[in-house]
């Protein structure tokens, strides 16, 4: 199990490491897979999410530029906002917020693959512009 | 004294979509425990003038949720009773994870696996909603 439970959090390390996104993923592991109540499995996320990030901008990262006044004001605006979330997550049955995370996930893997789709067709019209 | 004024308010019109933005990406990675990060790149066309390079937006995403998920990971440990026991060994495999993408980054074509990766998640989210 705990072999289980290593891989699967590489494999998600490495896929956010390349940038192709991974978090999500480790929530459906840890619930369908490993029958982990909601919350719990949300808590390890944002737990994880902590530790990659972390380590994404330390390693690779840090030439990046990034607009300090722009960050600390979405930090500020972010750390206000997540109190509403966090109780939300809190009363709400794990079932419901378990059904409001599948249809985020959907969401954005419709609006990823239609961002490829586009992009897919913008390089093959440039391609038959030539 | 009336430019003054005027000045003041054109300049919280320029706050308050930041502040949405930013309050929205706090709500969902609240909620969710995750999720912020994809809020705010959304965002980011909306909420900065100058165009930059996605992976400053990346890099910045990252950078601005960071402590916002420590506070939500606090409040869920506080209030929510959170179980970290099992944390340890995922925050390890992630960071190795995480170096071994970011090598892996520049040798691998990434879209395909992105369409890939985005697909698994589509089936995901259904397995979440329906189960």
């Amino acid at each position: 199990m705990i072999i289980a439970d290593i891989a699967a959090a590489l494999a998600v390390g490495i896929l956010s490491g390349m940038g192709v996104g991974g978090g999500g993923l480790l929530v459906v592991y840890l619930t369908v897979i490993r029958n982990m109540p909601q919350i719990h499995a949300q808590g390890i996320n944002l737990i994880f999410f902590i530790c990659a990030s972390v380590s994404a901008l330390s390693i690779h990262l840090k030439k990046r530029k990034i607009d300090v006044k722009l960050a600390i004001t979405l930090s500020a605006a972010g750390i206000i906002g997540s109190f509403p979330g966090t109780f939300l997550a809190r009363i709400l049955p794990g079932e419901v917020t378990s059904k409001i995370f599948g249809i985020v996930l959907l969401l954005s893997g419709i609006i990823t693959l239609y961002r490829l789709h586009l992009k897919k067709k913008r390089i093959s019209d440039a391609h038959k512009k030539r | 004294m009336d430019n003054n004024k005027n000045n003041k308010t054109r300049a919280l019109f320029r706050l308050l979509p930041i502040i949405a933005a930013g309050a929205g990406a706090g709500f969902i990675n609240g909620l969710l425990g995750s999720g912020g990060g994809i809020v705010l790149i959304f965002a980011y066309s909306f909420i900065v003038k100058k165009k930059r390079s996605s992976k400053d937006n990346f890099a910045t995403s990252l950078a601005v949720m960071t402590p916002v998920s420590a506070v939500s990971a606090i409040m869920y440990y506080l209030k929510a009773g959170a179980d970290f026991s099992g944390a340890g060994k995922f925050c390890i495999a992630v960071v190795i994870g995480g170096i071994i993408g970011a090598y892996l980054a520049d040798r691998i074509k990434s879209s395909t696996l992105t369409a890939v990766f985005a697909a698994v998640t589509c089936i995901a989210g259904l397995n979440m909603l329906f189960k």
